[in-house]
C-alpha cells in the first residue's frame, strides 16, 4: 500500500518525497507574518485574524483548536489562499501567495496544496474517481495517467470498489475517503482540513484520522482544524485560538 | 375572447383565489412558509415572475391582435355603412318606389330611416396637363342630399354635407379624391355606358355613413355622387348590350345609433319581408349584421391564430415553470424532508408549494398581461403594413385592447401557472423523508407494480379507440395525432416489464416520433382535419417531446463519447456533467428549445417552400393564360378591340357578376363573384383542379362539363372563405347549393364538379356564361384573359398598353405572375409575422436559459466553491457554466431543426403543399436563425456565467458549511 502511496508522491512532489518519511522536516513550508483579516457585516467589523505569525514546517501536523468564532476556519481559508486578507504575508513555498493573480493561485493549489472539508464537498455530478482525478488534470496530468492514479488512491483509501460510485451513493465515511483520496491525488506539499471528522461517527471518524495519521507518518503536511480535544493531542503541534489571535502553541501535546 | 368565456375563466380564477386563500388564511405555518421563501431571495423571486410572466402576455398579445382586426373591420360598418342596417337591391327606380312606399306604409317604430339611391360601376380619370390618373373601380351614385342627412336621425352619420350635386357636378370621396388626386373645384371625367361625362369636384366628402356606401370587400370607398337623373339619361336612357343595368339601393336604417341599431335587424328584416309584395323576390339583406358578424369571425380567427403560433412559447413558458419549480424543491430537499421529519402531511406540502406558487402566479400574470398590450401593439405595429399594402383588399388597422382580453390574458396566465405549479407540486411533495434529509437519490422501480401495468393497459385501450373513432371524420384531428402515441405510452409499463425500462422508453418515444411524422401521410392527412394551427401546435409537440425523451434515454451512449472527447478539457467535462446527470431538468429544457426551434424553422422552411413556388402558383392560377384585364362593368371594352392591341394573341371573355352562394351547412347566402365561361377559355389549357368528381376522367372534362351542364360550377379555392390564412375549403366536390340572383331573387340550382387551385384573380365560381346570366343578371362581359405574343417578363408591356388604352373602361390589366409576386409578396411578409410571433418563443427559451443558470449558480456555490479550492481557476468556471448552456442549447437547437426539416420534407413531398412543389431548404436562413439563438443563448448565460466565476471559494464553502 505504501508502494501506491509513493508512486502518487513521486509524481505529485519532488519535495515531498525527498522529505524523510514519518519525520518532521526542518524546511519551513509556510510563513506567515503579521496577517490580519477583517469581515464586515453592514456597519460592523469584526477581526477574525489579529496580527498572526505561523509557520509551518514540512512534514508537520499541525492541529488547530479553538471555540466556535475563534478564527479557525479563517485562519485556514487565508494560509491556504481560499480567502484574501486584509494585511500580512503568507509564504508558501518560497511564493507570497496573496501577491499572485487569481489565476495563479488556483494553479498554486492546484499543484501543492490538498482540502478536506468537514461537509466532504464532493462534486455530486462527478463519479469517485472522477472527482479524485480533478486536482491530476488541473495540474495538467493526462487524462488516461490522472485516471490511473486516482483509481490507486482510491484503492489507497480502501474503496477501489467504490470508484464509479457518485457522492450520493457512498456512506459519510465513504465520501470522506474520497475527499482524502482527492486530497491526496495530486501530490500537494501540504493538506488542509477543515473538521474532517465533524460529520462521522466515532468508529468512521477514527478510521479516518488513522488514515491521516499514516499518512502525516509517511510524510505528508497536515493542517487540521478540529473541536475534538482527542484528535488535537495526536497532532506534532497544537495551536489554540481566541478571539482572532493564537493563544497557546504546544509541541507533541500527547505527550 | 367573448363576454361567456371571459365570465367563466373570472369564475374559475376567483374560485381558485378562494381556495389558495382559504388554506393561507387556515394554516398559518404554510403561508409563513410559503411567503418568507418567496421574499427571501428578491432576485430570484424576480426571475421566476420574468419567467412566468411571457406567456400571459403572449395570450394578451394574441387576443389584442383579434381585438385589432375585429375593431378594424368594425370601423368599416360605420365608414362605410353609417346608419344603414339593412338593403334591399332593386333593378328599377320604379320598383324602388314600391318597395319604399311599402316599407312607409309599414310604420315600424324600429326603422328611422329609409332612402333609395341608383347606384352603377363606373370608371373615372382625370387627365390634363398632369399625370393621368384612373380608378377603373369605382361607384356613381345619385343621391337626394337632403334626404340622406335626414336619414337615420344623425346627419353626423351620414358624411353628406352640403348641396346635391347639379347637372355637370359631382361630390366624392376622399379615398378616390386622393387616388385622382383631385379636389373641390377640379375636372374629373366619368365614363359609363360607353359615354365620358366631364364633372365638375364641388365637394370632397368624407369616407363615412352614406357618403362612404360601399359593399365590397375593399376598406376604401371610391365613390362619385352625381345629380339625381344623370345616369338614366346617358345612352339615350337605354344600357349598351353586355353592360351592367343601374340597380336602385333601398337602405333601411334602425332606431339605435350606428351599432346599436343592428340589434333590431333580425325583427326588422322579417318586417319588412312581410311588407314587401307577395310575389316579390326581393331579398332583404342585413348588410351590417353580416359586416359585423364578418368583423367578429376575422378577428376571432386571427387571434386564434396567433393564439396558435404563440402557443408554442406558451407551452416552452410552461416547461420553464415546471423546471424552475423542478429546482427549487431541489434546493429546498432538505427543508422538505425536516418538514415531512416533524410531521407535516405530504397534502400541505404541495398547499404550502401551490400558495408559494400562486403568488408567483398573480405577480407574473398581472405584469404580463400588461406586457401583452405591449405585444399586441407590436404586432399590430408590424402587420399593419401588410394588411395595409393589400390593394383593393386594403384594411387600416386600427390598434385595439379591449378590456376583457386584457383580463382574458391575465386569467388563463394565472390558470395555467396554477395548474402547472399544482402538477409540480404533487410530484415535489412525494419526496422520501429519509432520501430528502439524506440528499440521496430517488431510486428507479426495477419493474413496474401490476396495477401501473393494468392502468397502462386501459390507458392504451383508451388511447387505439380515440384514434379508431377520430381518424377519417371532420374534426378527428387530436384522436388522430394522439391516439396512437397515447397507446403506446400506456403500453410502456408492461413492456418495462418484458425488455426492461430503457429499450421499452426507446420503444415508445421512437415509435411516437415516428408517428408525428409519417403519421398524417399513413392517415391520408387526417392530422389537419378540421385542427387548423392548433393540429401544427399539438403535432409539434409530440415531435419534440418523444424526440426529447428518446435523447434523454439516448445520453449515456452519448455521454460516453462526449466524456472521451471532453476528457482533457475540464470545462466542457465540468460543464456537460450537470447536464447529462440531470437528465429530468436537462429535458424540460431541452424540450423549450426544441419546441421552439422546431416552429421557427419549420416555418422558414414553409414560407421559402412557399416563396420558391411563383412558376408552380402562376400555373395553378391560371393554366396557359397569361394576363388578366378587369373592366367596369358599366363600360366592358370589346374582346376584338382587346385582341387588336399589339402582342395581344388570344382573348378570352369571361362573364362576371356577383351572386349569393348558400351551400348546405350555410344559414345565410353568401355573396361571391361569379365567373362564366365559353369555348374561348378552352383555347389553351385552363387552370388545373385540385379535386374534381370520380365521373370526370380529366379535368378538361370536368372543364367541358361546364359548358354543357348549366348546373354544374368549378369553384376557386378560396370560394365562400372570409379572413385570411391558407385556403380552407368550405364546399366539396358533389356538393350542391343555392344560386340567388341578387338582384331579381330567382334561385336555382348548382353542383361543385371541381375545385381549381386558382384563387388569386378572385374569379369565384366558374360556370357558362349563360349559366352565370341566370345566376347572376348583372353579370356583365368584363373580365377578360389573355395570352401574349411574349414571356410573361415581357407581357407586362402588354399589359400597360391596354391599361392605358382602355382607361375609359375601368380597365385594370395584370399578369398573373405579377398578381401571384404581389400576392406572396403579402403572403412572405406575413409570414415574417408569424416569425416575429414565434420568436417569442425564442425569447422565453433564452431568459428561460438564463433564470435557470442563474439559479444553478446558487444552487451550485459550494460545489464552485471547491473546485476553486482545488485549483479551478475562475475563467475555467465561467466557461464551464457557458458551455453548459451552450451545449443544452445546441442540442436543443438540433433537435428541433432537425424534425422541422424532416417534417416539412414529409409534408413537401407528400404533395402536401401541392403537386410539384420542391423542398428548398433556406440554409443560409437557418444558419442565421439557430446561431442567433446559440449565440443569444450563451449571452444570456453570461451574466450568471460570470457570477458563478467571481464567488470567493473561501466565502462559497463557509456559506455552504
Amino acid at each position: 500500500m505504501a508502494k501506491v502511496f509513493d508512486r502518487i508522491r513521486s509524481r505529485g512532489s519532488k519535495r515531498l518525497s525527498e522529505e524523510p518519511a514519518a519525520s518532521t522536516g526542518t524546511r519551513d513550508i509556510l510563513v506567515a507574518a503579521g496577517v490580519k483579516k477583517i469581515y464586515k457585516t453592514g456597519a460592523e467589523s469584526v477581526e477574525a485574524l489579529r496580527d498572526l505569525d505561523l509557520t509551518i514546517k514540512a512534514g508537520e501536523f499541525l492541529a488547530v483548536m479553538g471555540p466556535s468564532g475563534s478564527g479557525k476556519t479563517t485562519l485556514l481559508n487565508c494560509l491556504s489562499g481560499l480567502d484574501d486578507i486584509d494585511s500580512g504575508t503568507v509564504v508558501v513555498e518560497g511564493k507570497d501567495i496573496h501577491k499572485m493573480s487569481d489565476a495563479k493561485r488556483s494553479h498554486d493549489r492546484a499543484e501543492h496544496m490538498g482540502f478536506i472539508f468537514q461537509s466532504f464537498n464532493l462534486i455530486p455530478v462527478f463519479t469517485s474517481a472522477e472527482n479524485v482525478e480533478l486536482p491530476l488534470l488541473l495540474a495538467g496530468t493526462k487524462p488516461a495517467e490522472a485516471r490511473r492514479h486516482a483509481e490507486e488512491t482510491l484503492e489507497r483509501v480502501g474503496l477501489g470498489h467504490r470508484k464509479k460510485h457518485r457522492p450520493n451513493e457512498l456512506s459519510g465515511g465513504e465520501q470522506q475517503r474520497v475527499t482524502i483520496a482527492r486530497a491526496l491525488a495530486g501530490g500537494p506539499s501540504i493538506v488542509w482540513a477543515d473538521e474532517p471528522t465533524g460529520n462521522l461517527d466515532t468508529e468512521t471518524a477514527g478510521s479516518i484520522m488513522g488514515l491521516l495519521k499514516e499518512l502525516n507518518n509517511e510524510g505528508l503536511t497536515l493542517v487540521l482544524v478540529t473541536h475534538d480535544p482527542a484528535i488535537g493531542k495526536t497532532a506534532g503541534k497544537l495551536i489554540r485560538m481566541r478571539d482572532g489571535a493564537i493563544e497557546s502553541a504546544t509541541d507533541h501535546p500527547e505527550e | 375572447m367573448d363576454a361567456q368565456t371571459l365570465v367563466v375563466m373570472l369564475v374559475i380564477v376567483a374560485v381558485a383565489a378562494v381556495l389558495v386563500l382559504w388554506q393561507a388564511v387556515r394554516k398559518g405555518v404554510l403561508r409563513r412558509l410559503a411567503l418568507r421563501d418567496a421574499i427571501r431571495r428578491p432576485s430570484e423571486t424576480t426571475l421566476v415572475i420574468i419567467g412566468s410572466l411571457l406567456g400571459t402576455a403572449i395570450v394578451t398579445g394574441s387576443f389584442i391582435v383579434g381585438d385589432t382586426l375585429d375593431s378594424s373591420i368594425r370601423a368599416t360598418a360605420t365608414t362605410q355603412l353609417g346608419p344603414v342596417d339593412e338593403v334591399i337591391t332593386v333593378s328599377s327606380s320604379a320598383g324602388a318606389a314600391e318597395v319604399t312606399g311599402a316599407l312607409e306604409d309599414l310604420d315600424d317604430p324600429r326603422i328611422d330611416g329609409i332612402e333609395s339611391f341608383l347606384a352603377v360601376p363606373a370608371s373615372f380619370s382625370t387627365g390634363g396637363s398632369g399625370e393621368a390618373r384612373a380608378e377603373p373601380e369605382a361607384q356613381a351614385i345619385e343621391l337626394d342630399f337632403d334626404a340622406a342627412r335626414s336619414f337615420g336621425g344623425d346627419a353626423q352619420v351620414t358624411g353628406i354635407t352640403g348641396a346635391t350635386p347639379g347637372v355637370g357636378e359631382a361630390a366624392i370621396t376622399e379615398d378616390i379624391a386622393s387616388t385622382l388626386d383631385v379636389a373641390a373645384g377640379d375636372q374629373i371625367t366619368g365614363y359609363l355606358y360607353g359615354e365620358m361625362v366631364d364633372l365638375e369636384v364641388t365637394r370632397v366628402l368624407p369616407r363615412l355613413g352614406l357618403a362612404g356606401y360601399w359593399t365590397g370587400i375593399e376598406s376604401t370607398s371610391s365613390n362619385v355622387f352625381l345629380e339625381p337623373g344623370t345616369i338614366e339619361s346617358l345612352n339615350n336612357g337605354r344600357v349598351p348590350a353586355g353592360a351592367e343595368p343601374p340597380t336602385t339601393i333601398v337602405a333601411v336604417s334602425n332606431r339605435g345609433g350606428v351599432e346599436d341599431g343592428v340589434d333590431l335587424t333580425p325583427g326588422v328584416t322579417t318586417a319588412i319581408e312581410g311588407a314587401l309584395p307577395t310575389d316579390s323576390r326581393l331579398r332583404v339583406e342585413p348588410i351590417k349584421q353580416d359586416r359585423l358578424d364578418n368583423a367578429e369571425a376575422q378577428g376571432k380567427q386571427f387571434s386564434e391564430f396567433f393564439l396558435g403560433i404563440g402557443s408554442f412559447a406558451v407551452i416552452a413558458g410552461v416547461l420553464l415553470l415546471v423546471n424552475i419549480f423542478v429546482m427549487l424543491s431541489e434546493e429546498r430537499k432538505g427543508q422538505l424532508g425536516m418538514l415531512r421529519a416533524v410531521g407535516m402531511r405530504r397534502a400541505d406540502l404541495v398547499r404550502g408549494f401551490v400558495i408559494e406558487g400562486a403568488i408567483y402566479a398573480l405577480m407574473a400574470s398581472i405584469l404580463g398581461a400588461v406586457l401583452g398590450i405591449g405585444v399586441g401593439w407590436v404586432i399590430v405595429k408590424f402587420a399593419a403594413p401588410i394588411f395595409g399594402g393589400s390593394g383593393d383588399f386594403a384594411l387600416d388597422l386600427i390598434f385595439d385592447a379591449k378590456p376583457e382580453s386584457v383580463i382574458g390574458g391575465f386569467c388563463i396566465g394565472v390558470l395555467i401557472s396554477l395548474v402547472t405549479i399544482l402538477f409540480t407540486s404533487f410530484r415535489i411533495s412525494r419526496v422520501n423523508i429519509i432520501r430528502a434529509i439524506r440528499d440521496l437519490p430517488e431510486p428507479r422501480l426495477a419493474k413496474s407494480r401490476v396495477r401501473t401495468v393494468i392502468a397502462g393497459i386501459v390507458v392504451a385501450a383508451l388511447g387505439v379507440g380515440w384514434f379508431i373513432t377520430s381518424v377519417g371524420t371532420s374534426n378527428g384531428w387530436l384522436g388522430s395525432i394522439l391516439g396512437p402515441p397515447l397507446a403506446a405510452f400506456g403500453l410502456l409499463p408492461i413492456l418495462t416489464r418484458l425488455i426492461g425500462r430503457r429499450a421499452a422508453v426507446l420503444l415508445v418515444s421512437g415509435g411516437s416520433l415516428t408517428w408525428g411524422i409519417f403519421g398524417n401521410t399513413i392517415t391520408d392527412g387526417a392530422f389537419f382535419e378540421g385542427g387548423d394551427i392548433f393540429a401544427f401546435v399539438v403535432q409539434g409537440i409530440l415531435l419534440t417531446f418523444s424526440a426529447v425523451i428518446l435523447l434523454s434515454q439516448s445520453q449515456e451512449t452519448l455521454e460516453g463519447g462526449i466524456r472521451r472527447v471532453a476528457a482533457r478539457w475540464l470545462s466542457l467535462r465540468l460543464g456537460l456533467a450537470y447536464p447529462l446527470a440531470r437528465r429530468f431538468r436537462t429535458g424540460l429544457t431541452l424540450g423549450m428549445y426544441s419546441l421552439v426551434i422546431f416552429t421557427m424553422v419549420f416555418i422558414s422552411v414553409l414560407s421559402n417552400v412557399f416563396g420558391g413556388q411563383i412558376d408552380n402558383a402562376v400555373a395553378s392560377e391560371a393554366g396557359e393564360w397569361q394576363a388578366l384585364v378587369t373592366a367596369s362593368g358599366s363600360n366592358p371594352p370589346k374582346p376584338d378591340d382587346i385582341k387588336d392591341v399589339e402582342g395581344v394573341d388570344r382573348v378570352a371573355t369571361l362573364t362576371f357578376g356577383g351572386a349569393l352562394f348558400q351551400p348546405k351547412g350555410f344559414s345565410e347566402p353568401e355573396a361571391w363573384p361569379v365567373s362564366g365561361v365559353d369555348e374561348g377559355f378552352f383555347a389553351v389549357e385552363p387552370p388545373p383542379l385540385e379535386e374534381r368528381l370520380e365521373d370526370y376522367l380529366s379535368d378538361q372534362e370536368a372543364w367541358d362539363a361546364l359548358l354543357e351542364d348549366p348546373g354544374a360550377v368549378i369553384v376557386d379555392i378560396f370560394f365562400l372563405q372570409g379572413g385570411g390564412g391558407p385556403p380552407e375549403l368550405v364546399v366539396e366536390t358533389g356538393d350542391n347549393m343555392t344560386v340567388i340572383d341578387p338582384v331579381t331573387g330567382e334561385a336555382t340550382k348548382r353542383k361543385v364538379i371541381g375545385i381549381t387551385s386558382a384563387g388569386q384573380a378572385f374569379s369565384g365560381a366558374f360556370m357558362s356564361s349563360e349559366s352565370a346570366k341566370d345566376a347572376s343578371s348583372t353579370a356583365t362581359p368584363s373580365r377578360f384573359y389573355l395570352t401574349t405574343d411574349r414571356t410573361d417578363q415581357e407581357a407586362t408591356a402588354v399589359t400597360n398598353r391596354i391599361q392605358g388604352d382602355f382607361l375609359s373602361n375601368g380597365v385594370e390589366a395584370q399578369t398573373f405572375r405579377s398578381l401571384i409576386e404581389e400576392s406572396q409578396q403579402a403572403s412572405l411578409q406575413f409570414f415574417d409575422l408569424m416569425q416575429g410571433y414565434l420568436a417569442l418563443g425564442l425569447v422565453v427559451g433564452v431568459a428561460g436559459l438564463g433564470v435557470l443558470m442563474v439559479r444553478a449558480v446558487r444552487e451550485r456555490r459550494r460545489d464552485v466553491g471547491v473546485l476553486r479550492s482545488l485549483g479551478f481557476e475562475a475563467h475555467q468556471v465561467r466557461r464551464a457554466f457557458v458551455l453548459e448552456a451552450g451545449f443544452v442549447a445546441l442540442e436543443g437547437i438540433l433537435v428541433g431543426a432537425a424534425l422541422a426539416l424532416v417534417t416539412a420534407s414529409q409534408l413537401v413531398n407528400n404533395g402536401d403543399f401541392g403537386e410539384g412543389v420542391e423542398l428548398i431548404i433556406p440554409w443560409g436562413q437557418l444558419g442565421i436563425l439557430t446561431g442567433t439563438a446559440l449565440a443569444a443563448s450563451l449571452v444570456a448565460t453570461a451574466w450568471p456565467a460570470q457570477q458563478a466565476s467571481s464567488i470567493p471559494p473561501a466565502v462559497a464553502l463557509r456559506v455552504a458549511d
